[in-house]
């Protein structure tokens, strides 16, 4: 340790804020030096001369008085922890978090009302088109979204009522069961042939 | 509303506080009334304005004590100290003589260091030396004067000291060391045969 970073070191010393292993360098190093055993001295004299020469009241009684008046209106200012939790920046933050959130949903509910009515339109056409003009009903099995078992079941419904119901199915593709897959829960498929009640 | 002790860490008398106790906040006012009144008029000069000063900064701390979060009640405090006595420098441009608080009528010094022991003769000498340090101090530049009190009065650490003056703590250091030259040179002074 050289002088220069003694004397640093001893001022980091007086306010408690040189480590322990520092401070053992420290005081090796004033053992060794009457230079910076002297700087040492007359620092802790002048500042402690200066700590007591040095003006030390306190304020005014009305000064606190004040200052008391102004926590009390500050205090009572509070409506509630609730909304002293919610700061304005944090108001801020979380408004413009419930907005963001708002406009995602609109955005995800409008898309998927615009893909429904879509796939509705698409669907009731088919029957339309199928009644109409074919005057025979073949309703096909297909691997749409989950709309169409429910939409199916409306239209045997209508069919059946206006007497065109016709007990002809075309059935699915035959598909070759992949014999390592495990074996589907037929209770979970809405198909026709989970409804037997229906079809009678 | 449940009662705060005196002798709780600033931490529980804030959250106090901020339930709504103001008790809370008197405790922390009588903690630190006498280091930060300490620091404001030896920086401004003037009993009335560190008065003022003094309003001021508790002021802005319970404005802001909401979104208080550091470690060192004290040090934020000095912080808004410091900062409005810069303030008041910018704008009224003042030079700053703490020979005005004998003036002022607000503070005896030389009561606060004769005691009653000494002789007439010891006793002015004392209000001599007395004067004579406040002056040194008054002279030195604003940075360093402020690191003095900040320290010798305050008591704030150098790493404390170098956040309110957005400076390295070598300089900090630096700035201590040579207001203890200057104020080392007028002992030295002062302790020379006549």
């Amino acid at each position: 340790m050289n002088c220069d970073s003694a004397q640093h070191d001893i001022l980091l010393d007086q306010a408690g804020e040189l480590s322990t292993a520092k401070s053992h360098e420290l005081q090796k190093h004033l053992m060794e030096c009457p230079a910076c055993r002297r700087y040492k001295i007359s620092t802790d004299s002048v500042v402690d001369l200066a700590r007591h020469a040095l003006p030390n009241s306190g304020p005014s009684p009305e000064s606190r008085e004040r200052i008391m008046a102004a926590a009390r209106r500050h205090a009572a200012g509070r409506p509630t922890l609730f909304f002293n939790y919610f700061t304005t920046s944090r108001f801020l933050a979380a408004a413009a978090g419930f907005i963001i959130v708002a406009a995602v949903s609109c955005l995800l509910v409008g898309t998927h009302r615009q893909n429904d009515t879509a796939l509705r339109v698409s669907e009731m056409s088919t029957i339309v088109a199928m009644v109409t003009e074919e005057g025979t009903v073949a309703i096909e099995t297909t691997s749409h979204g989950s709309t169409q078992p429910d939409l199916r079941v409306l239209a045997r419904q209508i069919l059946r009522v206006e007497g065109l119901l016709v007990e002809e199915v075309v059935e699915e593709e035959e598909i070759t069961p992949d014999e390592d897959a495990p074996p589907r829960d037929l209770q979970s498929h809405s198909t026709f042939d989970s409804q037997p009640a229906e079809c009678a | 509303m449940e009662s705060v002790a005196v002798g709780e860490c600033d931490e529980v008398l804030l959250a106090s506080y901020r339930k709504g106790n103001t008790e809370a906040l008197s405790i922390l006012v009588d903690r630190y009334q006498n280091r930060l009144f300490s620091f404001i008029i030896n920086m401004a000069g003037r009993p009335d304005e560190a008065d003022e000063i003094f309003q001021e900064v508790w002021f802005r701390a319970i404005d802001k004590i909401d979104t208080y979060r550091e470690k060192n009640f004290l040090a934020w405090l000095t912080r808004i100290a410091h900062n409005l006595v810069i303030d008041r420098w910018r704008g009224k441009k003042v030079v700053v003589s703490l020979d005005a608080t004998e003036d002022e009528g607000g503070l005896d010094l030389s009561e606060k260091l004769s005691g009653p022991e000494l002789t007439p003769a010891e006793q002015a000498e004392s209000n001599d030396m007395v004067k004579r340090i406040l002056d040194t101090v008054a002279a030195l530049p604003v940075e360093q004067r402020e690191v003095f009190l900040l320290r010798a009065k305050a008591d704030l650490s150098f790493k404390e000291i170098a956040v309110i003056q957005g400076v390295s703590i070598n300089t900090a250091l630096a700035r201590m060391q040579y207001s203890l030259t200057k104020l080392r040179q007028l002992l030295v002074e002062e302790n020379q045969p006549q």
